[in-house]
């Protein structure tokens, strides 16, 4: 009632309704939706939003959390973006960090590849066992590298039985040096070769018929097939699920914590890695936040750089 | 007045304008087809209507009350969608109740006119299923169930037979025309095809661009269309269009010939080029009259579609006598007395 | 060529094919199963090499972790995991409603907010956490993991709860609408109850992501709050090695994730892609 009274009111001024005034429905929605929002919004300030300026408002202080003074400290804003320029520790995490993004990245994609192109064969039986490949992917990250720290440990790994049995003499990579990063760059290419698969056999379901069967019946082999009509077709595809990997990457921490602790030395640790040990080992908070602040920015770069990638694929398809 | 009053609407979207100033009157129990091709607007009009999109200018009058500013659930209106729209975790009866329910009737009420509306609509039998247990002919029952149960002062309906299949729509169609004969609401009926708009209408608004390009009775239409656009568009074959000078009481074609005109292009003035229209089914084969050659035999059973070739030009023709011509066959065409149409060729619009 | 030689060939292929996927599969699922089969193991049989690969298969290790603080820490992960799915979908799911409905010129830069809410390494959120927890009390408290979780659990169902209502049809609000309902009922009445499988599937990859956190229950927790994931690693560091409680205990954190990821496999990779494609 109280609603229809209204609309009569409103109808009277209603016929000099001009262009570019919104009507009373239509302002009725705009405020309902951010009625509606507005609650995410708030929320999504105060947890992401709120935290990141924290965080970089730390970044300027040299707070360390054995001696509380220094967290309101701005009396040398830039110290920690100084140091950060002559830390050697930090440099070589950057420089693993590398070699184990790209070194990964290209692997889950190779694998993930080869695996898709089969499964993608679609026989019954492969049909059954699509989902036994999805099984790393899907476990908690925790479990993943205890599964790997026990498939390294000699004492209790299945792989060391079979090498006392042919009297191989095999040191177990994760305290050595020159190996430690290979095994961690393993048991993260078996965690994450799953994404990259289901990712381009996805892409496969949805491939037209017509452009595999036009080829066909061109003659193509199964190999001139996937090398000319299946790879071009992919290749939005993987250039996609590749940065994935790589943002992704750049957070893996359960692996090396659980598997290396960063060691031997410093030959696995990664600048998450890093930070971590800066901030929760040695309490040194505002260094640590200014690290971040930096692979945040690569990140946001990297963020960036796929939703282009994302909309410059799906144009492509179209 | 009750009824429709569309004034001056015009639809923009920023700059992009996609309604230019349509003025339609509907009157009460009127049922009024807009008719066009794809992106013509007719939806966009009908939304507006229902009050799912602004209004830009003008004024949509119904019933006698401005609804500009009206919110849809008070405008006493009610739609069905091209896809239905039905709530799929509510009972067919609960889909029809449902604006009952909102307007606060009491249970029983809602049980009786629910009960009536399927009774109508045959859909007595299917009340307690659910959407996705109903075939697309039951659906497009129970959408217009909905709206028969809220008894509003217009149907509009948003091109509501596009999904079914061809025999379905056309029993469909015949099932809407029914029910609005017995209930006498005004109705609103987008439809790009111009079949459905014939069949059913009341009063034909053919719209292209944003704009209406003629209204009439679908007969008048049919007869008079004021413009090539409206005389190509209403009419299956499509009416042919033959380009001629008319010169002098005589309207000939490029290459010379005659077609006749009657008292038509009587006016004396000076030459003028002209589109000569005529459709299918006033051309007839005949010992004597227009030369040409047959291009294409098209036997449909009931009748035929031939296909000439005149000069340059292509012409199409239905007869329901089964001639024994072939491809290539050389024969004379006599045009039906007086069903010519001429217009301007620079223009499109009707002369006389 | 004969038809017959083409499907002795195509029948080679295949074969081969099948082979080398079978191989795959089993190299993919043997540490996976070696992990499970160990939380089985009599203590003795674990450390006996070669000697152990035959035994009888034991519930010690499970019961053992009974009496450890164990169920405390799964109580503790169930809560957290479940407290903060169920708000992020209660805050979430109307706000991507409107902004799949709603006309607004920010789209682009909230849809980086999330995507970068999803790509922030958890350190970013851990440190200023840590400090305002501290100051606050809230470290190695539920709630204070609860809020943290929001951070990635509000950002994915805003976005997957969004691509949903982007596919489902408007007509049916326009005709509730039309019907006479309110903007709200028409949410609740007819949007809603539309929404429920994706609600369903939307909590339970954010009850995944939740339930896997290490890193925030690492940093943010020491005793009170522990969820399972950290209590497990901490059989590592003092008491020794426990390996059998350390297998089962891990297999007793994998086996909701396992169940609930497969079940709904089709819609992993839309999680985690989330914030730049669309599901």
């Amino acid at each position: 009632m109280e609603n229809r009274r209204r609309d009569v009111a409103v109808n009277a001024v209603g016929h000099a309704a001009k262009a570019g005034k919104t009507p009373a429905f239509e302002r009725q929605r705009q405020r309902f939706f951010w009625l509606l929002l507005a609650p995410v919004l708030a929320i999504l300030a105060v947890v992401t939003l709120l935290p990141t300026l924290y965080l970089l408002v730390t970044s300027f202080t040299p707070l360390n959390l054995a001696n509380p003074a220094t967290a309101w400290d701005f009396s040398d804003p830039l110290v920690n973006y100084r140091t950060l320029l002559t830390d050697d520790r930090l440099h070589n995490s950057f420089w693993v960090q590398a070699k184990l993004s790209v070194v990964t990245v290209v692997l889950q994609l190779l694998f993930g590849l080869v695996v898709a192109l089969l499964l993608n064969m679609r026989t019954p039986l492969m049909n059954a066992l699509r989902t036994s490949f999805l099984v790393p992917m899907v476990l908690p990250p925790i479990v993943v590298a205890i599964i790997w720290k026990v498939l390294y440990s000699p004492d209790i790994s299945p792989a060391w039985w079979l090498f006392q049995l042919l009297g191989w003499n095999v040191q177990t990579p994760i305290t050595d040096a020159s190996w430690a990063l290979t095994a961690i760059i393993v048991a993260d290419t078996w965690e994450w070769f799953p994404f990259t698969m289901i990712i381009i056999l996805a892409a496969l379901a949805m491939m037209p018929e017509e452009q595999r069967e036009a080829a066909e019946v061109d003659g193509a082999s199964i190999w001139q097939l996937t090398w000319y009509i299946t790879l071009p077709y992919l290749k939005g595809t993987l250039l996609v699920a590749g940065l994935f990997r790589l943002i992704d990457s750049i957070k893996t921490f359960p692996l090396i914590y659980i598997l290396t602790d960063g060691g031997p030395g410093s030959v696995t640790e990664v600048s998450n890695y890093y930070i971590f040990v800066q901030s929760f080992s040695f309490s040194y908070i505002g260094y640590s936040a200014a690290v971040t602040m930096v692979l945040l920015a690569m990140i946001v770069v990297l963020s960036w750089v796929i939703i282009r990638a994302v909309s410059g694929g799906s144009n492509a398809q179209e | 007045m009750n009824g429709v009053r569309i004034e001056g609407v015009r639809k923009a979207y920023g700059a992009l304008d996609v309604l230019h100033g349509i003025d339609i009157d509907i009157e009460d129990g009127e049922f009024v087809t807009l008719v066009g091709p794809s992106g013509c607007g007719k939806s966009t009009l009908l939304r507006m209507i229902a009050g799912l999109e602004t209004i830009s200018d003008g004024t949509i009058n119904i019933a006698g009350r401005v609804v500009n500013e009206v919110a849809p659930k008070d405008r006493d209106i009610a739609m069905v969608f091209q896809n239905y729209a039905l709530y799929p975790h509510m009972t067919v009866a609960q889909n029809m109740g449902f604006s009952l329910k909102l307007r606060g009737v009491d249970a029983l009420k809602i049980k009786s006119a629910v009960e009536a509306a399927a009774e109508i609509l045959d859909l007595s039998k299917l009340l307690e299923r659910y959407p996705k247990q109903l075939s697309g002919g039951q659906r497009q029952r129970v959408a217009m169930g909905r709206a028969i149960v809220r008894d509003p002062e217009v149907f509009l309906f948003d091109e509501p037979l596009s999904n079914l299949d061809a025999k379905l729509r056309v029993q469909m169609r015949s099932e809407i025309k029914g029910l609005h004969q017995r209930l006498k609401t005004t109705t609103i009926y987008v439809t790009h095809d111009q079949i459905e708009a014939m069949t059913m209408a009341d009063k034909i608004v053919v719209m292209r661009d944003g704009r209406v390009e003629q209204v009439g009775k679908p007969l008048d239409l049919y007869d008079r269309p004021a413009n090539l656009f409206v005389a190509g568009f209403i009419g299956s074959p499509s009416m042919n269009f033959l380009p001629a000078t008319m010169s002098a009481g005589s309207v000939r074609m490029a290459d010379g010939i005659a077609l006749p005109a009657g008292a038509r292009a009587d006016a004396g003035n000076a030459p003028q080029q002209v589109m000569y229209g005529i459709r299918p089914e006033h051309i007839a084969v005949a010992a004597e009259g227009i030369p040409a050659t047959v291009s294409l035999v098209e036997p449909t059973g009931a009748e035929t579609v031939l296909s000439f070739a005149i000069g340059k030009e292509t012409l199409t023709a239905v007869v329901r006598d089964r001639l024994s011509v072939q491809p290539g066959d050389q024969v004379f065409l006599q045009f039906q007395q007086g069903a010519e149409h001429l217009f301007d060729a620079a223009s499109g619009a009707r002369l006389a | 060529m004969p038809r017959s030689k083409l499907d002795a060939a195509a029948r080679r292929n295949r074969i081969l094919a099948n082979t080398i996927v079978i191989a795959l599969a089993i190299i993919t699922l043997l540490p996976f199963l070696w992990f499970v089969v160990m939380s089985f193991k009599p203590a003795d049989d674990i450390f006996a090499g070669i000697d152990g690969f035959f035994f009888t298969p034991t519930l010690e290790n499970y019961t053992s972790l009974w009496n450890d603080r164990f169920a405390g820490s799964m109580l503790n992960s169930f809560i957290t995991s479940s407290v903060s799915t169920i708000l992020a979908l209660v805050i979430g799911t109307p706000g991507a409603y409107a902004l799949s409905r709603a006309t607004m010129k920010q789209e682009r830069t909230f849809s980086l907010l999330i995507l970068a809410s999803r790509m922030a390494p958890p350190v970013a959120f851990a440190i200023p956490y840590f400090l305002v927890y501290r100051y606050m009390g809230l470290l190695d408290t539920r709630t204070g993991l609860i809020l943290v979780y929001l951070t990635f659990n509000l950002a994915l169902v805003v976005w997957l709860m969004r691509n949903f209502f982007d596919a489902t049809p408007r007509a049916l609000e326009e005709a509730a609408w039309i019907d006479g309902a309110s903007l709200w009922k028409t949410f609740m009445v007819i949007v809603l109850p539309m929404s429920g499988p994706a609600l369903v599937t939307t909590a339970i990859l954010c009850f995944l992501y939740s339930w896997n956190d290490f890193f925030f229950a690492l940093t943010l927790t020491r005793n009170n709050a522990m969820t399972a994931p950290v209590e497990v690693v901490n059989f590592m560091n003092y008491e020794g090695w426990e390996w059998g409680k350390i297998a089962a205990g891990g297999t007793l954190i994998m086996v909701p994730v396992l169940a609930f990821s497969l079940l709904m496999r089709k819609y992993l990779v839309a999680g985690m892609t989330a914030g730049a494609v669309k599901g």
